[in-house]
């Protein structure tokens, strides 16, 4: 029995994400920064990946990547904020 | 109103949300814990991960019809024996012509032939929005024009293909393969006058049956569809069948 192509793709998401979480473990880091943006790359790479979606679930995940963006752009901004604030 | 609730009622139910809500609160529950108490950012990355799936989850479960596969299939099951017991009544057996929207006024239908011989058909004005149209000037130019499974998932497409087979292989992929999740992967080349489709994997073979000897297999029928839209002319199915597990479709574009 074919999986359809949404739990290809949260799957892939999961394997991906566990990947990212076993590499962080592995490499020692101790930022939650590093990690959550580690962690918004994955997942817009992996979505780029899978680019067969209909319409209405392509329009879904892009209104999600582009909240985790944010996230990950408050984190950048924060880190801004630091360097100019010892500076 | 009561459709709307039947539909929330559906999604409610849908494993996609219950996942994606189990995955969210864990991690959000987690997270904190694994923080402040565990102190371990390798765990709290966890947590987060939980929480980034399950919102995924959430949001594609909202994007799935409320349909079931199983009641997809009893419909198009029934669609296609009813188009079938018209066209043995009929005694119809010719090829369909797959026509673009333009040609009937906005509604991409297949058009088989009362006479077999399609020498007479004139397809450049545009063909009445009936279930018999008359192509021709002679008494026996007719023929019925029926919807076909691909014009439906045309309307999913977010832009219409155009006539390159990276076009129609990129269309055909979203629908095959995102939308209906009867093929693996398309591969479209061009031929002597048309192109070739060739799904891996599909899932909806070709049957020596009435319908399919005039319409094609399903998979087929979409492709015809698509391609037709793609070069906004008339297409025919030439050749349908399944070897060493891939649908091998030629399609034939009229000039």
């Amino acid at each position: 029995m074919g999986m359809k192509i949404y739990n290809r793709y949260i799957l892939a998401l999961a394997l991906v994400f566990c990947i990212v979480d076993g590499l962080m473990l592995a490499s020692g880091h101790d930022s939650l920064d590093a990690h959550f943006a580690v962690l918004v790359i994955a997942s817009l790479i992996t979505t780029l990946v899978f680019v067969h979606f209909s319409a209405k679930a392509k329009k879904m995940l892009n209104s999600i990547a582009f909240s985790f963006f944010t996230g990950f752009l408050v984190i950048v901004a924060l880190r801004i904020w630091d360097i100019f604030a010892e500076a | 109103m009561q459709q709307a609730k039947a539909q929330n009622g559906t999604a409610a139910r849908d494993p996609y949300v219950w996942l994606g809500i189990v995955l969210t609160v864990l991690g959000s529950g987690l997270s904190p814990l694994f923080y402040f108490v565990a102190n371990s950012v390798a765990l709290t990355g966890v947590g987060i991960s939980c929480v980034m799936l399950g919102l995924v989850c959430v949001a594609l479960a909202n994007t799935r019809d409320p349909i079931s596969p199983e009641a997809s299939r009893v419909i198009l099951q029934a669609g296609m024996e009813n188009t079938a017991s018209l066209l043995e009544e009929l005694g119809l057996n010719g090829k369909a012509i797959y026509l673009p929207r333009s040609r009937r006024g906005g509604r991409s239908q297949a058009l088989v032939l009362i006479k077999q011989d399609g020498s007479s058909i004139n397809l450049d004005k545009e063909i009445p929005g009936r279930l018999i149209v008359r192509h021709g000037n002679g008494p026996d130019d007719l023929g019925i024009a029926i919807a076909t499974p691909g014009s439906v998932c045309l309307s999913g497409l977010e832009v219409k293909p155009g006539p390159t087979p990276d076009e129609i292989e990129s269309a055909l992929s979203t629908i095959l393969v995102g939308m209906l999740d009867i093929a693996s992967s398309v591969s479209v080349s061009t031929i002597e006058n048309g192109v070739r489709v060739e799904a891996a994997k599909p899932k909806l073979g070709y049957e020596n049956v009435w319908f399919y000897q005039s319409m094609g297999s399903p998979l087929a029928s979409i492709a015809a569809t698509t391609t037709s839209e793609a070069f906004e002319k008339p297409v025919v199915v030439t050749r349908d069948e399944i070897h060493k597990g891939k649908a091998r479709i030629e399609l034939e574009i009229w000039a």
